[in-house]
């Protein structure tokens, strides 16, 4: 079963469909549409390269290009990660490339090599989408954990001292905002879980069934994509947040001002 | 208040750590102490974000001395209290056994005072020295 091409004059009829919600936005006068003009823009720019890219990846096949982009997505990743959580790339960069490395690799690796087994472990067709997509999901539960967790520490700053007074190690006393981060980088991921297949159709699913994929087939993908996505982010956030207390405070377990970006 | 949901947990927060978990105080010592501070032992099972002011000054005092420290640094640590919790305190205070540096307005609070330096534009000076202090 061939998937439907869409002939490039079909295309320019697609962007035709956001004339619409364009011309409802400027009567209300919200007046963004300079940035959706930019934002379709860049999405259609930005994925034609990826498409180049992936074309020729996919072609050539060879595992030491594909270990490249793999790492340049984990190190775009990175910074973008400390970027959003508001965080000084140059103090923490090392610490969240280590943590997302770690558990991109090992979450890819669990799947590919002991779950999909395709002839070659490297076959770009399998481990650049996947990894992508852990990746993608495993970016957005970091930013949550590194984002809720300097801002309580900061935000309860008088807390923290009082328990540093009481007696407790760094550990002890960062715990509790410790835990609520980690729940609120993963929270995400559980109720995407508890809900999926009854609130939406998943798009890696949807997006294999349009492939001309079985649906059973696109359902166990989607249950493997899902159990890793899970694994990744609870196992990258915990790393990055715990490699992270050991740089951003002092040796009075105070936080440093100079790693967090000035709001 | 200081990251506990009732009074007693605010109380025993410092027990959760490693560096005190040996040392946990018993519901007799708990009360006894409250009881020294004029606090009823019905406030343990309280909302510490429910209490009065004057209440939660002498629970942090509290959880201070369940820690069994020998020196105390307070500042104006009788700034929310009636004259008879804060005898309360003056009495738990003056056991020769602790030594207490503070930071105090209160000329009651003062007059119990072994040394007592004045700031003033930035220069430290003694202006009392009392008994064998």
């Amino acid at each position: 079963m061939e998937t439907l091409d869409i002939a490039l004059p079909k295309m320019a009829l697609l962007y035709g469909l956001c004339l619409l919600p364009w011309l409802m936005l400027w009567l209300i006068g919200l007046r963004i549409n300079r940035d959706i003009g930019i934002s379709i823009l860049r999405m259609s720019i930005q994925l034609t390269l990826v498409g180049i890219y992936l074309k020729t990846l996919f072609n050539l096949n060879n595992p030491y290009l594909n270990g490249i982009w793999i790492l340049m997505m984990l190190v775009v990743a990175d910074l973008s990660i400390l970027r959003r959580a508001g965080l000084k790339a140059r103090y923490f960069a090392l610490a969240t490339f280590t943590a997302i490395a770690f558990s991109i690799l090992f979450s890819t690796a669990y799947l590919v090599i002991l779950v999909i087994q395709p002839t070659y472990y490297y076959d770009a067709r399998y481990i650049v989408p996947l990894a992508g997509m852990i990746l993608g999901n495993c970016l957005q539960g970091n930013v949550i954990a590194l984002e809720r967790f300097y801002s309580a520490i900061r935000k309860n700053e008088d807390e923290y001292a009082t328990f540093l007074t009481l007696g407790a190690t760094r550990w002890e006393a960062v715990r509790p905002y410790f835990r609520d981060a980690i729940k609120a980088a993963i929270n995400p991921t559980i109720a995407s879980m508890a809900t999926m297949g009854l609130v939406s159709l998943p798009g890696m699913m949807t997006g294999q069934i349009l492939g001309g994929s079985e649906p059973w087939l696109a359902v166990k993908y989607q249950i493997a994509i899902m159990l890793c996505i899970f694994t990744s982010t609870t196992i990258a956030s915990i790393i990055n947040l715990k490699l992270s207390l050991n740089i951003a405070f002092n040796s009075f377990d105070v936080l440093k001002d100079e790693v967090v970006e000035e709001p | 208040m200081l990251g506990a949901e009732s009074v007693r947990e605010a109380l025993l927060l410092p027990f959760q750590y490693k560096t005190h978990r040996d040392h946990c105080p018993t519901e007799a010592q708990l009360i006894k102490l409250l009881d020294r501070l004029q606090l009823p032992a019905a406030i343990l099972s309280r909302a510490s974000s429910r209490i009065s002011g004057g209440e939660k000054q002498r629970v942090a005092l509290a959880r201070g001395l369940l820690l069994g420290k020998q020196l105390y640094l307070l500042d104006e640590v009788t700034s929310a209290l009636d004259a008879e919790s804060k005898r309360a305190v003056l009495d738990v205070f003056s056991d020769p056994h602790l030594t207490v540096l503070s930071v105090a307005h209160d000329p009651e609070w003062l007059g119990h005072c072994g040394i007592i330096f004045e700031l003033e534009a930035g220069q430290l000076t003694m202006v009392k020295r009392n008994g064998n202090t």
